[in-house]
């Protein structure tokens, strides 16, 4: 390919590479966003972490879930 | 990302026990098949290496988590991203008697579901077929029990 036509914005190899920055920066802001929505998680959203939600789960079996895994088939 | 972050939140609590977290790797199912899978100590005989393969050839996206307390493999969990909801499908702490995280197990992995409902902009955790006894326990942690007909029970709770 000619110079020329690497410098063509109107080139299918142009093209793409708009395109892919554009995905890039897209995926950037959604990395950006979520990002964002973990760090205003804290602990006192969950009260299992708390002393009394841990002593709610100290004792008690470490399990949840059907007998037998080939049940979840259907499972939505 | 999420599991970064579960991480961040469960440390300070866990102090002075160490804890990671990851995906179900296979150096977890290394660990889970050298010490868990003929354990007499399990509940139920899960097949993890089934379950993990299963999951990833039907769930894109899915919610998994290993829970690890330095070498130590604690705990697994996966589950099922639909819309509105994360649902954790199967979740096993360690069947030896003295793991490093006895009793932190489900603490941890709640934790990680929440991170990662979170950042997949969903609404609700659901424990899907929680066991019985263990009901109370959830809806003291703010679970609420749903039972719909001709599904399995299952308790949730809102994350945001």
């Amino acid at each position: 390919m000619s110079t020329k036509a690497l410098r063509n914005p109107t080139s299918p190899r142009s093209s793409r590479s708009t395109a892919e920055i554009a995905a890039a920066r897209a995926e950037k802001a959604r990395t950006r966003e979520m990002a964002d929505r973990l760090a205003e998680l804290n602990t006192a959203d969950m009260p299992w972490l708390s002393d009394a939600g841990l002593k709610v789960l100290a004792d008690a079996p470490e399990v949840s879930g059907p007998p037998a895994y080939e049940k979840q088939a259907d499972w939505r | 990302m999420a599991l970064r972050r579960a991480e961040e939140l469960i440390r300070p609590v866990f102090d002075p026990i160490p804890v990671s977290l990851s995906h179900i790797t296979p150096d977890a199912l290394l660990a889970f098949e050298a010490g868990w899978r003929s354990h007499p100590g399990r509940r139920y005989p899960w097949p993890w290496h089934e379950m993990a393969i299963g999951f990833r050839r039907n769930e894109p996206s899915r919610f998994e988590v290993a829970v690890w307390s330095g070498p130590a493999l604690c705990g697994l969990g996966i589950g099922k991203l639909r819309p509105g909801y994360c649902g954790l499908n199967f979740v096993e702490g360690s069947p030896m008697p003295d793991h490093p995280l006895r009793g932190k197990v489900l603490a941890a992995v709640f934790t990680a579901l929440t991170a990662y409902t979170v950042a997949m902009e969903r609404q609700a955790i659901r424990l899907i077929d929680p066991v019985l006894e263990m009901v109370p326990r959830y809806e003291a942690l703010g679970f609420l029990l749903a039972t719909p007909a001709g599904e399995p029970q299952y308790c949730w709770k809102v994350v945001s």
